[in-house]
């Protein structure tokens, strides 16, 4: 089996040989920064260098994926917000946001043409020519709520669910598309699979926000993306309060952080969404020893987990040894 | 307690100078052996294990205990924690001297040990973490308000369960009315006890599961008739804003509590703080609100500085004020008896209230219009006070009314 064809047989419900190891999030490190040259922040937007990274995770790491997009800044540095693209080891961050309103928006006509768009879109492509059908790839793109953070301001968006709930809506409701149609892009350059960032997180919203405010949204995203593939749903923290209305919202995955028990996560998701997730960065992966990783790794499969990755984007400096070795662990377990 | 006489212990005594001893051991205050040094089979006799613990004398804690009788020097001490004997070790000696620093070293870092291990228990108990974080919460700075910093577990627990440390926060108070009421467990006929109960469970959930809530807000049961609710902001560069979220928080709150048939409460909020510190001052301003409101508010439900700015700004007014202003137009407005002319007075506020309208007064007061201006002007003959000519005189007058009520109000006269 390919790693595609594993990957892919998951996610279709068919048969497979080995646990599939992905990356729904960055998986870029430093040390394959130095082997491929590609270096941040200049791989954040640059085509040559996101797929050059990117490519560090299959041919270096042995993953089952590739995933090119390391932020999750190129939307917003596309639709106007100031971006500080971080360093080697520093994440990008939003320096202004245009503090845009309802009224101001509409989805730029050369959106697809706008510099980091395009170099996503080139690197997407330059994947699939240069793995054909062998390793899945994920593309990424950032939901209608994470995407109103970054353009219309955290804080702002926030007191708006409590003091004017029909302008977030609003809001919500333009900037949906945009996610929309970046995935059918996506797709159609050559990914097999997206991944939603789209941080519903408890420490910002409850689960009846959520319910309010994003998951008819989220639904009508994912009927419009039904049939262009399947989508990774990630949001960091815990999760267990909300994850029966992720799960009505139909997402075919979910990214799961270390926190939340995969066993709980499994039952309450109930077949409508896949986890894949759950081994800890911090902790394990930058942290850890082989021993710790390879224990993490038997712990979310003896919970169920049906797709091995770390369970957000890896913190730079986390040793190559120790990805790896979640792909050692994961190649060792019994067959499915 | 096993991982700490267990792989702790072997590993503290594995480090020791093993040629000036026999053996050591831990044993609980029954005599129980808890642990021993594995390197050696032979126990310490069970007879100078009980004389040992015999002779601990509680008034000296940190005290050595030496028992001769047996073929070794048995020297013993007890390991303390939060001043409570927990177990005692005792060591077989062949160099007496050097035992004496082993015990003590041995006693130091057990103690130490444990006692960081509680705090690690105590900031991870689950079940009553929120509750005992606002009691730790509430309990700071009651005497110093502001200026004390909060222990260090506490942090630790606030880091513990990830609640930013950097986040605005004000609280909300939601107080139950402590009185038998009738829309209260009306079918089961409970009296106040277990109303408290059902209200304490249930109001607590119906609260935690309010929409406006996240995981950074800590809801908490704070005493026999109080629900804390420490609600967290992010900055938006305008707190004035945000006061309005919380009126409808509470409004969204009130109507959670009324959706579970919950009808007894008082519900008010503090000021936002940008520290855990000011947790304190913004409930006493939640709690002053909400007694505040029975002043100038009959209902039951959300108490609000907007509905009640002159008792607010009268509760708060600066003792100079206070004393200097106000008590010298109550002075002048003794009657013979030496009481306070307080009907005078509410004619005055009333004037004051009604814009110096007379007939507004009049109406408000169901009195004629001349009786209103025979009443003004003893009013204004007593005190000096002229609220047509002058807006200070105005507001002296309004305050001065309103200190009567809330003084009034806490000795318990008017109600
Ligand atoms: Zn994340």
């Amino acid at each position: 089996m390919t790693s595609r064809e594993r990957v892919l047989a998951v996610f279709n419900g068919k048969p497979y040989d080995k646990i599939p190891v992905i990356n729904p999030t960055s998986l870029a490190t430093v040390e394959s920064m130095r082997h491929t040259k590609a270096f941040f922040p200049h791989a954040h937007t640059d085509s040559h260098a996101m797929a050059a990274l990117a490519g560090a995770g299959r041919d270096l790491l042995g993953f089952d994926s590739v995933m090119p997009y390391f932020s999750i800044h190129l939307e917003a540095a596309a639709l106007g917000c100031e971006v500080d693209w971080g360093k080697l080891d520093r994440m990008p961050q939003i320096l202004k946001a245009p503090l845009l309103e309802p009224d101001d928006f509409v989805m730029p006509v050369n959106f697809f043409d706008r510099k980091p768009i395009k170099a996503l879109l080139q690197a997407i492509k330059a994947l699939r020519k240069k793995y054909g059908s062998e390793v899945a790839i994920i593309g990424k793109v950032v939901g209608p709520w994470t995407l109103a953070f970054h353009l219309h301001g955290t804080a702002n968006l926030i007191l708006e669910t409590n003091m004017e709930p029909y302008k977030v809506h609003q809001i919500l409701g333009m900037l949906m598309q945009t996610s929309i149609e970046f995935a059918h892009a996506q797709f159609e350059a050559g990914a097999d699979i997206i991944t939603w960032a789209d941080h519903a997180t408890a420490d910002l919203i409850s689960a009846k926000m959520y319910e309010e405010f994003l998951l008819p949204v989220h639904q009508q995203c994912n009927r419009a993306l039904q049939k262009a593939g399947p989508v990774i749903f990630h949001t960091c923290g815990l999760v267990t309060d909300r994850l029966e209305l992720f799960s009505q919202a139909g997402f075919e995955a979910f990214h799961l952080e270390s926190r939340n028990d995969v066993k709980a996560a499994i039952c309450i998701a109930d077949g409508r969404m896949l986890m894949t997730g759950n081994i800890n960065n911090p902790r394990i992966l930058l942290n850890g020893t082989a021993a710790d990783v390879y224990k993490a790794v038997n712990r979310a499969v003896e919970g169920g987990i049906q797709l091995l990755s770390p369970e957000c984007a890896l913190p730079c400096w986390v040793p190559n040894r120790n990805l790896l070795e979640i792909v050692h662990a994961a190649r060792t377990q019994q067959n499915k | 307690m096993e991982q700490i006489f267990g792989t702790y212990f072997q590993r503290l005594v594995g480090k020791v100078d093993r040629s000036s001893l026999r053996s050591i051991q831990i044993v609980s205050r029954d005599g129980k052996i808890l642990a021993k040094d594995t390197a050696n089979s032979g126990d310490i006799p069970s007879d100078i294990i009980y004389k040992v613990i015999q002779d601990l004398n509680c008034t000296d804690l940190h005290q050595l205990i030496y028992n001769h009788s047996g073929e070794y020097t048995v020297v013993a001490t007890p390991i303390v924690i939060d001043l409570q004997v927990i177990a005692m070790i005792l060591i077989e000696a062949i160099n007496l001297k050097h035992c004496e620093q082993i015990i003590t070293i041995i006693r130091t870092s057990l103690e130490s040990y444990i006692e960081y291990h509680n705090t690690q228990e105590e900031a991870f108990t689950e079940v009553s973490r929120e509750e005992a974080i606002v009691k730790e919460l509430l309990a700071v700075s009651s005497y110093d308000l502001g200026k004390q910093s909060l222990s260090y577990k506490l942090l630790k627990s606030l880091k513990a369960f990830g609640f930013d440390l950097f986040l605005l926060r004000s609280v909300i108070l939601v107080k139950l009315e402590k009185k038998t009421n009738s829309y209260f467990n009306i079918n089961l006929d409970l009296g106040y006890e277990s109303s408290v109960e059902a209200f304490k469970d249930r109001g607590v959930q119906i609260i935690k599961a309010n929409k406006y809530l996240n995981n950074q807000d800590i809801v908490a049961f704070a005493d026999s008739d109080h629900i804390v609710i420490v609600k967290s902001f992010l900055d938006v560069g305008n707190i004035g804003k945000l006061y309005y979220a919380l009126d409808n928080i509470c409004e969204s709150m009130i109507s959670d509590l009324e959706a579970a048939k919950i009808f007894t409460y008082h519900i008010a909020y503090g000021g936002i703080y940008s520290t855990f510190q000011d947790v304190r001052r913004s409930y006493v301003e939640a709690e002053n609100t909400i007694h505040l409101g029975s002043v100038f508010q009959e209902n039951p439900g959300i108490h609000s500085v907007d509905k009640g700015i002159f008792e607010h700004v009268g509760y708060y007014l600066p003792s100079i004020v206070q004393h200097k202003v106000i008590q010298s137009v109550l002075d002048k407005l003794k009657k013979a008896d030496g009481s306070i002319d307080l009907e005078l007075l509410s004619v005055a506020e009333a004037f004051v209230d009604q814009c110096m309208n007379l007939m507004h007064t009049a109406n408000q007061l169901h009195l004629h219009r001349n009786t209103v201006y025979l009443k003004i002007d003893k009013f204004k003959n007593k005190t000096g006070l002229n609220p047509e000519k002058s807006f200070q005189d105005a507001f002296i007058i309004k305050m001065t009314a309103v200190s009567v009520k809330i003084g009034a109000f806490s000795q318990g006269k008017v109600n």
